[in-house]
């Protein structure tokens, strides 16, 4: 599904333990080693103090959905063979905000449901993406 | 204080649709247009500002145009921030009249997207707007991305498709008075309800149109304007802010900048939101235009808006007339001019005009009144 949206993957030096990371199915984060300031995407500097030294943790890989999409149908001919397909921002425990999207059925949606991390791989090249977490009960939004 | 005061003094709207013609060409006829219109010449321009072609790129884009146009200008730029670059440069003319850089500066806004580039290729361009590792492998495109903003909003405040639809049908029956209009057939709530599905909750018709364009502006002073009679329109206030480039980035997935640059416009203005009498809010999408309303204080948050008593997008906008942020500018100076035909809001005297680059990355606002 998606390796039909990647272009070109070309991390940067301070992004190669990212993807190192995913393709041993951990989801990485970037902490500052100075101010101690979570960050996503992966930068050079800290966002918040400008320190140039920064270390990655792992994310526990479980978060909600912030809010999402269902594509049901896209403009461009790679994206129009995957419709329907979910865009997601997750916001995982650490705070931290992700952008992915949710394999499940759209039906089973909302604004605030569980996720936890997986990992697709795609060429040479892995990406988190989120499933549902355990049994839903829970009441939705209208 | 008539002197510190910036006008617009000539404003022209080019062709749209599917022009055929070469986006260079475009800004040319935008850029002449305004300065036929204000009585200008090449030789009394000294500022001259442009927004960037993805169809012809160019090294020194707006110093071609002057060059093309017999200006010598002390200053030029190419203002790249997406469907806000024409309030932005706007916002920049003002500043170089006010700080007495310039006395008179050409603002042209132009694409041939629609003839030149063709639909896929224009819309894939727009993949740029999301990053390109963290957010484009997931289907990260234009539409999908106002999706995410209206889903939340929806979570927050209930569903507002009918709000949406209402936005839509409303400017289909201003496109309808509009000469050129790409979208004239009626359109109503129901049918706007009904329409097609494109990325949850945006429908076919909550989506803009994809059309060549073609404008300019010519932006001088009070004094300088007077000279030429009473055809001008005052800027009375103008505000920028961002908070984000990338979605993912946004804290609140709300339109906050948005709201901070009204209220600059507006506070420049002294001018109170209630007070002005219609609107023309950048509307790459509806759901664009109801957080604006919302942003601006021109309803509450959450509310419906408020098409019963303010007159948004007169001219049909870009969901019905055509592409292009300067065509919110141009219109605003028709209604404050009092030319806008069969669509004029009677007894307009002060309207708003927004600008939103990206995916509510950049917003401006800008405040304008009529001649005194």
């Amino acid at each position: 599904m998606i390796d039909l949206l990647v272009r070109a993957i070309d991390p940067a030096p301070h992004e190669a333990e990212y993807w190192r990371g995913l393709k041993e199915e951990r989801l990485k984060l970037q902490r500052c080693d100075a101010c101690g300031q979570l960050q996503h995407y992966p930068r050079s500097i800290c966002r918040s103090c400008l320190a140039s030294e920064l270390s990655f943790v792992d994310a526990a890989g479980t978060g909600t959905v912030f809010s999402y999409t269902v594509v049901r149908r896209a403009p461009l001919p790679e994206l129009r063979a995957l419709a329907p397909y979910v865009l997601a921002l997750v916001e995982l425990v650490e705070g931290v905000r992700v952008m992915s999207t949710v394999e499940a059925d759209p039906e089973d949606l909302f604004i605030g449901v569980d996720v936890q991390v997986s990992f697709r791989q795609v060429g040479d090249w892995t990406l988190p993406t989120f499933q549902l977490t355990g049994p839903q009960d829970i009441v939705r939004y209208e | 204080m008539p002197d510190s005061t910036v006008v617009i003094a000539g404003a022209f709207e080019g062709p749209s649709g599917i022009t055929g013609t070469s986006a260079f060409e475009l800004f040319v006829q935008g850029a002449a247009g305004a300065m036929r219109d204000a009585g200008v010449s090449g030789s009394e321009v000294d500022g001259l500002l442009t927004s960037y072609s993805w169809e012809e790129p160019r090294l020194m884009p707006s110093d071609f145009l002057a060059e093309y146009l017999g200006a010598a200008p002390v200053y030029t730029e190419t203002v790249t921030l997406g469907g806000a670059g024409p309030l932005g440069m706007l916002g920049r003319a003002e500043r170089a009249i006010r700080s007495g850089l310039c006395e008179t500066v050409v603002l042209a806004s132009a694409s041939n997207r629609a003839s030149g580039l063709g639909k896929e290729a224009a819309i894939d361009s727009l993949r740029e707007v999301a990053h390109p590792l963290y957010e484009a492998p997931f289907g990260a495109f234009v539409p999908a991305l106002y999706a995410l903003f209206a889903q939340r909003h929806a979570h927050l405040f209930g569903d507002a498709e009918r709000s949406m639809a209402a936005i839509a049908a409303s400017q289909r029956g201003y496109a309808a008075l509009k000469p050129g209009a790409a979208r004239q057939e009626p359109l109503s709530i129901e049918d706007a309800i009904a329409s097609k599905m494109i990325s949850e909750p945006l429908r076919i018709t909550d989506c803009c149109l994809l059309t060549d364009f073609s404008a300019g502006l010519v932006v001088t002073t009070e004094a300088r304007a007077r000279e030429r009679g009473e055809r001008y329109v005052s800027v009375l206030g103008y505000g920028e802010a961002r908070d984000f480039d990338n979605v993912s980035q946004s804290a609140a997935l709300e339109p906050t900048s948005m709201a901070a640059a009204g209220a600059l416009a507006f506070a420049r203005a002294g001018v109170a939101p209630e007070e002005v009498d219609f609107a023309e809010l950048y509307d790459c999408f509806t759901i664009t235009v109801l957080l604006t309303l919302q942003s601006l204080g021109l309803c509450g948050r959450g509310e419906a808006p408020p098409l019963e008593r303010l007159p948004v997008n007169t001219n049909g906008g870009m969901l019905s007339f055509a592409t292009g942020g300067m065509y919110h500018l141009t219109e605003a100076v028709s209604q404050l001019r009092g030319e806008a035909g069969a669509r004029q809001v009677a007894d307009a005297r002060v309207g708003v005009v927004t600008g939103v680059g990206g995916v509510f990355s950049a917003n401006c606002a800008a405040v304008l009144g009529a001649a005194r």
